[in-house]
């Protein structure tokens, strides 16, 4: 036993065994593990996630026992709907391999998701993120709603019960206003970008005054178009105003937020959108009415301050009217009647005439009641201005009455006197216009005296 | 002409009546306003004449065209209801 040859290390097998380079050892790892993960579905947190310059991702999948390296190659993180971030939950799919350079295996992602949150919901919230970023939701962009829309557009299914209930309360407000519908898909593949062409289609219609683009209610799922980036893109593009209406009480869309108006249903937005015929014909013939009527009071006015005027005149100036024969006032004031009377003719007139022609050519019924009421307006207006120009006619006759009361006559009776020189007729007016001995004749009220100066006294 | 709008025409018609209710106003100008107030106010009604309700789509031709044509849902629905939202 002494001599037994020492089984050296016992496990060299007999044959040469084959040594592998690391390379090749690594190269056969790599085939294994890539015929047997070729499609897996690895749910995991993402940790360490960085980007590199080239755009390609670098991350570890762990959980609370192991890791696993990623990567995510710029190709397939384009059409991602999210970007992932340190921490979320993910599952993804892919095949493994090995990054022989380094020894290292790793996944290469094909799509990832994420779990928990919701993979909608993640995307919803970074596409929110990120516009509201741009400032897309400021309210300083939101446009202002026609008070009173013609021609409303409208981007909907043209089979879903959101415009036949558009439409219905549309007709229902308003008897005059039309809708344009832009008939797009509201789900589904392809559908938001339907209905952003569809906001740029209706925009090229000048005589569209305000958007309607929206669908009834449904899942997430369903009301998906309306999150994505291409109709929010649209509805901050459009110079007519949009209203969103999609079909969901609660919770908001991302056109919701870009809108310048939301409205939690399609009915609702046309109820907001469209005001009641009726409203606007009352408002119409209330300013209409107010109009004639503050022009009604103006025209008094200035017929008071005339009247005032008139009055004034004659009794401010005395003198000149002491000097003017008794009928030569009556012209006067007969002219000035007239004047006013013409003045108030063609004011008359004119306010007739236009009342008259706005409402001739009104067919319609509450257009009709508007233009009795009117025409009731306008014959209360001609009774009492008649009736004013009666009352200022009988004032004037008082005028010239009181005119009357200081004719040179109705003064002699007061108890002046009026001396005329025998030599020239005239008025004596001044003491110089006669001398001493000068005959001079004085009339009374009643009776004249004929009269000699004795001396002037200047 | 330019086509004044309905709702420009209403705005001016209530900035016209509120001008004369304040009563600043000369007699000739109040005048003035008041016969613009009085065309603006036949441009509203003119407008609420002639205005027409139309439900119309888009649809393409055989050029690929869009055009407007009537819509077909929302001609022949009925006229049932006068106004039940008050």
């Amino acid at each position: 036993m002494a001599h037994t040859q020492p089984q050296a290390a016992g496990h060299i097998p007999e044959e040469q065994p084959h040594v592998y380079s690391v390379s090749e050892i690594t190269r056969d790892v790599r085939a294994i593990l890539e015929a047997a993960f070729d499609k897996a579905w690895i749910e995991g947190e993402i940790s360490n996630f960085r980007q590199a310059a080239s755009g390609h991702a670098y991350f570890v999948l762990k959980d609370d026992k192991a890791q696993i390296k990623c990567v995510l190659f710029r190709g397939q993180r384009v059409g991602m709907k999210f970007s992932p971030e340190d921490g979320d939950q993910v599952l993804l799919f892919g095949r493994v391999t090995v990054y022989e350079a380094r020894g290292d295996y790793q996944v290469i992602v094909e799509a990832m998701e994420p779990r928990g949150l919701g993979a909608l919901q993640k995307a919803f919230e970074q596409l929110k993120e990120k516009l509201a970023k741009e400032g897309l939701f400021d309210e300083s962009r939101k446009k202002e709603l026609p008070e009173i829309p013609w021609k409303i557009g409208i981007v909907t299914s043209p089979t879903g019960a959101a415009i036949r209930d558009m439409i219905h309360v549309i007709k229902r407000r308003n008897p005059k206003t039309s809708v344009l519908l832009y008939p797009a898909l509201v789900q589904g593949e392809g559908a938001a970008e339907e209905i952003a062409r569809g906001i740029k289609e209706l925009n090229k219609h000048k005589d569209v005054d305000v958007l309607i683009i929206g669908r009834g209610g449904g899942s997430i799922e369903d009301l998906w178009a309306f999150n994505e980036e291409v109709v929010a893109r649209a509805i901050a593009d459009s110079k007519i105003p949009v209203v969103s209406a999609v079909g969901h009480e609660i919770d908001f869309t991302i056109a919701d937020f870009v809108a310048d108006l939301r409205a939690p249903t399609p009915s609702a937005a046309a109820e907001l959108v469209v005001p009641k015929l009726n409203d606007i014909v009352q408002d119409l013939q209330y300013l209409t009415n107010q109009m004639i009527e503050r022009m009604e009071e103006d025209i008094e006015d200035y017929r008071e301050r005339l009247r005032y005027l008139i009055d004034r005149r004659f009794f401010r100036e005395p003198r000149r009217i002491l000097e003017a024969p008794a009928q030569h006032l009556d012209e006067v004031v007969q002219r000035l009647l007239r004047g006013l009377d013409q003045w108030v003719l063609v004011k008359r007139g004119s306010l007739t005439q236009t009342v008259h022609r706005l409402f001739q050519a009104s067919p319609g019924k509450q257009i009709q009641k508007m233009s009795e009421r009117r025409i009731d307006l306008v014959a209360r207006l001609q009774r009492r201005m008649e009736s004013q120009i009666k009352l200022k006619k009988e004032k004037l006759g008082g005028v010239a009455k009181s005119l009357g009361a200081l004719s040179p006559l109705n003064v002699l009776e007061r108890g002046y006197s009026i001396t005329t020189a025998q030599k020239t007729g005239k008025a004596v007016t001044s003491s110089k216009q006669v001398k001493k001995g000068d005959t001079v004749r004085i009339r009374l009220a009643q009776g004249q005296l004929d009269a000699t100066v004795d001396e002037t006294i200047d | 002409m330019a086509e004044i709008k309905f709702e420009k025409a209403m705005n001016r018609l209530e900035e016209i009546v509120e001008e004369l209710e304040k009563g600043e106003l000369d007699i000739d100008k109040s005048l003035e306003i008041f016969e613009e107030g009085i065309k603006m106010s036949r441009v509203c009604s003119k407008k609420l004449n002639e205005a027409e309700q139309k439900i119309e789509q888009l649809t393409k031709n055989q050029k690929g065209e869009l055009v407007a044509e009537l819509f077909p849902a929302g001609a022949d629905e009925d006229e049932d209801d006068e106004d039940d939202d008050d």
